[in-house]
C-alpha cells in the first residue's frame, strides 16, 4: 500500500511527517497543542470553543487563534487539498488522504474481534511511541490539560486492547506473543493477569526460570505496592512450573563458585566442608579476625594469594564457615577470565545474596545501576561516587544486623576496572564490623592491569593482613591423602606433587583409578588422562562447559547443545561422578579451574571458534533488556570470529557499563567493538560504527572521548553517503550536531537550528550543516577565536558535501575565516557568494554585513577604486535595513575610498559618518573606519589629523574588545610617534600591545603586517639592541 | 561598560511561548559579546518591550540579537538613573 503523503503522528511526541521527512512544526507550544486536538477530535470545533481552550487569557484570543492557523495552514495544505477548513465561525482539520496514526490504532481495535488480522494489529501496535501528545501540556490551559489527561488514559486502553488482541491472536507463536504481552505488563504492571500471561508463555517456550522469575516479581510488586497476594491462578501456574524451574539466574550467587556456594541467608544449604590440612597458622588469623570484625572493629583488607589449586578458595570457605559461627554473614562473589569486561561482575554476584526486601528503599536508585531487578530507572549521570556510596551505605546497614560481615571476592586476578575500583573505595570506607576478603593466584595478576593495581593500592592505601599460601609439608600432604582416600597409599605423592593440595589429590585420584605410568605425569597430563576415561556422552558435552568458562545452569546447557534435559542429565552426572564438575548453587562448576583449563586445552583451534560462535549466539538469545551478558557474547563472539556479534555485543555492554558509572569499562569496550568492524559490510560496520562513537558523545564520556571524534564521523558520513544508507547519513549529522552541543559550540545556533527538529529525534544534514556554519560564523563577526571558527567552518564545508545546502551563513563564516587568514581572494569569493544567498533568503542584514566586507577588503587592499565600486552595492543595503550603524558605516566606508582616491577632499562626509556611529555608539566600527582613516591622514602627512583618528580608534577598539583594530592602532601610533623622533614613545606602543595581546599569532594578517611595519621601522630606527631588549629596558611613559 | 537599551515591538502580542522562545535564542548570544541582561519590561497589552542590557557597546547588543533572529525596533546606550526611595 502507497504510503500517505502526510503523516500526523499522535501517539507519541506530536510529529508531521511530509513525504517521509519530520517537518518542523512552528515553535509555539500552543499552536502545536490545537493541531495536536483538531486531528486527534477529528470534528469541526467552534472558534470560541478553541479561544477558551488554549487562550484563556488577557491577550486577544482570536487574533492568537488566527495567528497559529496561519502556522499551521502551510505545513498542512496541500495544493488542491485543503485540510484545515475554517470559517468565520469553525474550524475543523479534515485529513483527506492524510495519514493519522490515532485513527488507524482506533480502526484496528474497533476490528480487533473480528477482521483484523495480525499484521494489521502489529502495525498499530507499532504507531504506539509513547504517551499520547507526549510533552505537549499547556499548564496555563487548564481546560486542554484536562483533555489531554483524559485522552492519554484512553490511548493507553486502546494499546492495551491490541496487545491483548495480539496475545490472543498469537496462539501458536508464543515467541512473538510474549513480546507483546510484556509490553502490556509494562503499561499496567499491576495487573496480575498480565503476569499471568507472561509466565504462561515462558512456560510454553521452556523458559522456566524466567517464568519462576517473574512470578517473583509480581510478588514483590503487589506485596510493596499494593499490599496484595497473587491469585489463585498464578499460584497455580507457579506450582505447576517449580519442578521445571532452573536456577533463577544465570549469574545467581549460588552460582558462583563450587567452593563458595553462597552463604547467610540466601535459602541455599550450606555444603559441608572437608577438613582444613596444613592452614593452622592462617586459621588462627582468620579467627583473630572473624573476633575482631564481631566486636564491631574496622577491619584491615584480608589478601589470600597462591598457586593454583594450593587452597585459596578453601580458605575462603573456612572463614565464611568461622564468620557464620560467629552469627555473622558473608557475601561472595568471584571473577571469571571470561567476563573480565563485566563491570561490577563479582560485586553483583556478592550483593545479590542480600534479600531485595532487605535492601533500604532509600539507597535503591543509587543502586540499580548494578542491580537493575530494583526497579528503579537508573540515573546514568549519577557518577560512580554515588554507587560506590550506596553500597558503603548498604554494607554499614546490612553489618549493623549481621555482624560479623565478610566479603569474600574470589579470583581477584580477572577482576574488573570497576569492581576492583570498588574495592580500593569499601577498603578506605570504615564499615565496622566489615571484613573484606580477596583471594588472588599471584602469577595471573600480571595480565590485567585492573587487578594488578589493586593490590598494590591496597597495600600503599589501607591496611591488609596478607597470608601467602605456601606448599603443604610432607605430614600435611600425608594427612590430606588420608583425609580424602583412605583406601590409597601412594608413594611418592608429595613429592611429585611439591605438597599442592590440588596436585597430591589428582595423583591419588590416578592411582585409585589404576592409570599406568602416573609418576612422570604432570598436574594437567593427570586431569587429561582423567577425562579420557569419561564416557562418550559426558565428553561430548566437556568442551561446551569449558568453553563457556564460568558456572553455568543447565538451562544453559540444553540451549546450548540443543538436547532435552533427559538426554543431558545423565552427562552432566558422569562429570559430576568423575570430580569434573560439582553443584555450584542450583547450577554446575568444574571443581577447579585447572581441571577447566585442561579440558579446554583438548579443543582444537576450529573446534574453539565453532563451539565460542555458539555459545555467543546462545548467550545472545538468552540476553535480556539489561544487556547482562552481552560482555561475555562479545568474548565468545571474538572467538568465534563473529565479528558483526563481537560489535554489537561490545556496544551492548559498553551502554550497560555506562548505566553502571563506569566509563573506563565503557570506553574499553567502544575500543575493543570498533577493532571488529574492518571487513564489515558497510550496511553492517557503518550502523554498529556510529553507535559506538555515538558513546563518546554521551556526556559521562567527555574525558574517554575518541580523538577526532569529528572527523571520524564525517568519514562515517561521507562513507553512509556513498553507500546509500540514508539514515545512517541522519544518525551521524545528529551526532555531529550533538558533539557541538556538549561543547557549548552551538549556543544560539543549535537552538535556532535544531530545537525544533527534537520532535523527530533526527537532524537533518543541511540544517546541522546550518548550525555549525552559523556558530563559525558568529565567532566571525565577533572576531573572537578565529582558529575555533576555522576549524568550525572547515567541518561544515566537509560536511556540506553532497548535501542538498545553499545557506548563506557556511560560506560567510568562511569569509570571516579566509579573511582573518590574508586569504583576500577566497574571502572575496566567499562574501560574494554569501551576499548573494543571503539576498535571495532576504537575510538583508547578514547580506549588508558581507557586502561591506567586501568594500573592506579592497580597501585594505588599497584598491580605492574598487572599493567604492563596491561600496554603492552596500549602501544601497544598508538602506535597506532599518535603524542602526549599517548605513552611517556603508557610507564611512566609500567617504574612505573617496579620500584615498583624492586625499585633498573635504573630510566632511567622513565626519557626519562617524558621528551617526558614534550615536550609534557602533565601537568597533569607528575603530575600524578610524584606523583606515587616520592612516590616509598619515599618508597625506596630515600628522595631527591622523593622530586623533588613531586615537579614537584604539579607545573604542579597547571598548568593543577588537584585538586587531588595537593592535593596527598602537602600530599607527608607534609609527607616528617614530615620525616625530620620539623612540621610546614608538616602543611604549608595542610594549603595550604586547600585554594587550599575549598571542600575537592569534592576530589577522591584516593587524599581523601592520604590527611586523611597525617593528622594522622602530628597528631601523633604534638598531641596538634588539627591539624587545628596547622594550624591555625602556619602558614606556 | 555602557547600558544599553533595546525597544522592542511585538505584533501580535507577545505570548509567554514566544517570550521564553526570544530569550533562548538570544541568551546564548549574549556571553560571547560579553554582555549581561539586567532586567526588561514588557507593557501590560504586550505589545511594546524594553530590555535592559550592560554591554561594552550598542553594537555588540545589535549583533547580538541579528546573529539570534531575534528582532527590535531601536536600540541605544543610556545613562542610567537608579530611582529613590520615597520620603
Amino acid at each position: 500500500m502507497r504510503e500517505s503523503p502526510l503523516q500526523l503522528r499522535l501517539l507519541g511526541p506530536l510529529e508531521l511527517v511530509r513525504e517521509g521527512m519530520i517537518v518542523t512544526l512552528p515553535p509555539s507550544r500552543t499552536a502545536r497543542a490545537l493541531l495536536g486536538y483538531l486531528a486527534a477530535t477529528a470534528r469541526p470545533h467552534g472558534r470560541d470553543h478553541l479561544c477558551d481552550l488554549f487562550w484563556d487569557g488577557p491577550a486577544d484570543p482570536r487574533a492568537s487563534l488566527r495567528s497559529a492557523l496561519s502556522r499551521l495552514r502551510p505545513l498542512l495544505d496541500d495544493d488542491g487539498e485543503v485540510r484545515l477548513v475554517a470559517d468565520a465561525v469553525r474550524i475543523a482539520f479534515v485529513p483527506g488522504s492524510a495519514f493519522v496514526d490515532l485513527a488507524a490504532a482506533q480502526a484496528a481495535a474497533a476490528d480487533a474481534d473480528a477482521d483484523a488480522d495480525i499484521d494489521t494489529l502489529s502495525a498499530a501496535v507499532e504507531r504506539f511511541r509513547g504517551e499520547f501528545l507526549e510533552g505537549l501540556d499547556l499548564s496555563r490551559c487548564h481546560r486542554f490539560d484536562l483533555w489531554c489527561t483524559t485522552e492519554r488514559s484512553n490511548t493507553r486502553r486502546l494499546h492495551a486492547s491490541l496487545l491483548t488482541a495480539l496475545v490472543q491472536r498469537l496462539e501458536r507463536d508464543p515467541e512473538r506473543a510474549l513480546d507483546h504481552a510484556r509490553r502490556r505488563l509494562q503499561l499496567d504492571p499491576y495487573d496480575d493477569r498480565h503476569h499471568l500471561d507472561v509466565m504462561r508463555l515462558l512456560a510454553e517456550l521452556g523458559r522456566f526460570a524466567e517464568a519462576a522469575e517473574q512470578y517473583e516479581t509480581c510478588c514483590r510488586l503487589l506485596r510493596e505496592e499494593r499490599g496484595a497476594q497473587p491469585s489463585p491462578e498464578l499460584d497455580a501456574l507457579r506450582r505447576k512450573i517449580l519442578p521445571l524451574s532452573l536456577p533463577p539466574r544465570l549469574h545467581s550467587p549460588a552460582t558462583a563458585s563450587p567452593g563458595l556456594a553462597a552463604r547467610g541467608e540466601t535459602g541455599v544449604a550450606t555444603p559441608k566442608l572437608a577438613p582444613l590440612i596444613g592452614r593452622d597458622r592462617e586459621c588462627n588469623t582468620l579467627r583473630h579476625l572473624v573476633a575482631s570484625a564481631a566486636a564491631g572493629g574496622d577491619m584491615p583488607v584480608l589478601l589470600v594469594t597462591g598457586e593454583p589449586g594450593i587452597g585459596k578458595t578453601r580458605l575462603l570457605d573456612e572463614l565464611a564457615s568461622m564468620v557464620r559461627e560467629a552469627g555473622g554473614e558473608s557475601l561472595a562473589g568471584r571473577a571469571f577470565e571470561a567476563e573480565m569486561i563485566r563491570p561490577y561482575g563479582a560485586w553483583i554476584d556478592a550483593l545479590r545474596a542480600i534479600p531485595q526486601d532487605a535492601i533500604p528503599f532509600a539507597l535503591r536508585a543509587d543502586l540499580s545501576p548494578i542491580l537493575p531487578e530494583l526497579g528503579h530507572v537508573p540515573d546514568a549521570t549519577a557518577g560512580r561516587v554515588r554507587l560506590f556510596d550506596a553500597v558503603a551505605r548498604l554494607l554499614v546497614e546490612r553489618a549493623s544486623n549481621r555482624c560479623p560481615l565478610a566479603i569474600l571476592l574470589d579470583d581477584i586476578q580477572w577482576l574488573d576496572d570497576a569492581s576492583a575500583a570498588l574495592v580500593h573505595f569499601l577498603a578506605r570506607t570504615p564499615v565496622a564490623g566489615l571484613l573484606m576478603a580477596c583471594a588472588s593466584r599471584g602469577a595471573g595478576v600480571h595480565d590485567n592491569p585492573a587487578a594488578s593495581r589493586l593490590p598494590r593500592a591496597l597495600r600503599r592505601d589501607c591496611e591488609i593482613v596478607h597470608l601467602g599460601l605456601s606448599p603443604l609439608d610432607a605430614a600435611d600432604t600425608a594427612e590430606l591423602i588420608r583425609t580424602r582416600c583412605q583406601a590409597i597409599a601412594a608413594p611418592g605423592i608429595f613429592e611429585r606433587s611439591g605438597g599442592n593440595p590440588l596436585y597430591a589429590l589428582e595423583i591419588v585420584r590416578a592411582s585409585s583409578d589404576a592409570r599406568e605410568s602416573i609418576a612422570s605425569h604432570s598436574i594437567s597430563e593427570l586431569i587429561d588422562d582423567r577425562l579420557d576415561l569419561l564416557d562418550v556422552d559426558a565428553r561430548d558435552l566437556l568442551p561446551w562447559v569449558a568453553a563457556l568458562g564460568r558456572a553455568f545452569s543447565v538451562s544453559t546447557l540444553v540451549r546450548l547443545v540443543a538436547k532435552p534435559d533427559a538426554m543431558l542429565l545423565p552427562a552432566v552426572g558422569e562429570l559430576e561422578r568423575r570430580g569434573v564438575l560439582a553443584p555450584a548453587g542450583s547450577g554446575y562448576d568444574f571443581v577447579h579451574d585447572i581441571v577447566r583449563e585442561v579440558a579446554y586445552g583438548q579443543l582444537s583451534e576450529p573446534r574453539r571458534r565453532l563451539i565460542h560462535g555458539r555459545i555467543a549466539a546462545v548467550l545472545d538469545e538468552m540476553d535480556g533488556p539489561d544487556h547482562e551478558l552481552a560482555g561475555e557474547v562479545a568474548h565468545h563472539a571474538a572467538i568465534g570470529g563473529d565479528r558483526a556479534l563481537v560489535a554489537r555485543a561490545c556496544l551492548a555492554a559498553a551502554r550497560r557499563a555506562l548505566m553502571m558509572s563506569a566509563p573506563d569499562e565503557a570506553a574499553a569496550l567502544t575500543t575493543r567493538g570498533e577493532q571488529h568492524l574492518d571487513g564489515l559490510p558497510p550496511d553492517v560496520r557503518l550502523p554498529l560504527q556510529l553507535e559506538l562513537l555515538s558513546l563518546s558523545v554521551y556526556p559521562g564520556m567527555k574525558e574517554h572521548r575518541v580523538p577526532d571524534v569529528e572527523r571520524r564521523l564525517a568519514r562515517a558520513i561521507a562513507e553512509a553517503r556513498h553507500a546509500g544508507l540514508r539514515a545512517q547519513v541522519h544518525r551521524g549529522f545528529q551526532l555531529v550536531a550533538d558533539v557541538h552541543y556538549l561543547d557549548g559550540d552551538f549556543g544560539g545556533a543549535l537552538d535556532r537550528s535544531l530545537r525544533a527538529q527534537e520532535a523527530g529525534r533526527t537532524a537533518d544534514p543541511a540544517t546541522v550543516v546550518r548550525a555549525i556554519g552559523d556558530t563559525a560564523r558568529c565567532l566571525g563577526i565577533l572576531d573572537r577565536d578565529m582558529p575555533r571558527a576555522g576549524r568550525l567552518a572547515r567541518e561544515a564545508e566537509s560536511l556540506a558535501e553532497g548535501v542538498a545546502y545553499e545557506g548563506h551563513e557556511l560560506p560567510q563564516a568562511l569569509g570571516y575565516v579566509h579573511h582573518h587568514a590574508g586569504a583576500l581572494d577566497d574571502a572575496v569569493e566567499c562574501f560574494e557568494l554569501a551576499a548573494h544567498r543571503a539576498h535571495a533568503e532576504h537575510a538583508r542584514w547578514f547580506e549588508c554585513a558581507c557586502l561591506a566586507r567586501l568594500v573592506m577588503i579592497e580597501l585594505e587592499r588599497d584598491r580605492p577604486t574598487r572599493a567604492l565600486a563596491r561600496s554603492k552595492e552596500c549602501v544601497v543595503a544598508a538602506r535597506r535595513l532599518d535603524e542602526g550603524s549599517d548605513l552611517p558605516f556603508a557610507e564611512a566606508l566609500r567617504a574612505v575610498a573617496r579620500l584615498r582616491l583624492d586625499p585633498s577632499r573635504s573630510r566632511k562626509p567622513l565626519d557626519r559618518a562617524l558621528a551617526r556611529l558614534r550615536r550609534a555608539d557602533s565601537r568597533w566600527m569607528i575603530a575600524y573606519v578610524q584606523n583606515l582613516a587616520g592612516r590616509s591622514e598619515l599618508d597625506a602627512d596630515q600628522i595631527e589629523a591622523g593622530l586623533q583618528r588613531v586615537k579614537e580608534a584604539l579607545e573604542s577598539a579597547e571598548v568593543a574588545h577588537r584585538r586587531n583594530e588595537v593592535a593596527v592602532a598602537r602600530s599607527h601610533l608607534a609609527r607616528l610617534a617614530l615620525s616625530a623622533n620620539d623612540g621610546r614613545g614608538a616602543l611604549a606602543q608595542l610594549e603595550a600591545l604586547r600585554k594587550e595581546v599575549a598571542d600575537a599569532d592569534a592576530l589577522s594578517a591584516r593587524a599581523r603586517a601592520a604590527v611586523d611595519r611597525a617593528e622594522q621601522a622602530v628597528q631601523r630606527q633604534a638598531p641596538h639592541p634588539s627591539t624587545k631588549d628596547n622594550v624591555r629596558a625602556n619602558p614606556g611613559p | 561598560m555602557a547600558y544599553v537599551v533595546v525597544e522592542r515591538t511585538f505584533e501580535p502580542p507577545l505570548t509567554e511561548e514566544e517570550h521564553m522562545a526570544r530569550s533562548a535564542r538570544l541568551f546564548p548570544c549574549l556571553e560571547p559579546g560579553r554582555i549581561r541582561w539586567i532586567c526588561s519590561y514588557v507593557s501590560t497589552d504586550r505589545r511594546h518591550g524594553v530590555c535592559e542590557f550592560e554591554a561594552p557597546d550598542a553594537e555588540s547588543v545589535r549583533i547580538a540579537h541579528r546573529t539570534a533572529g531575534v528582532p527590535f525596533v531601536r536600540v541605544w546606550t543610556a545613562t542610567r538613573f537608579a530611582g529613590q526611595p520615597a520620603g
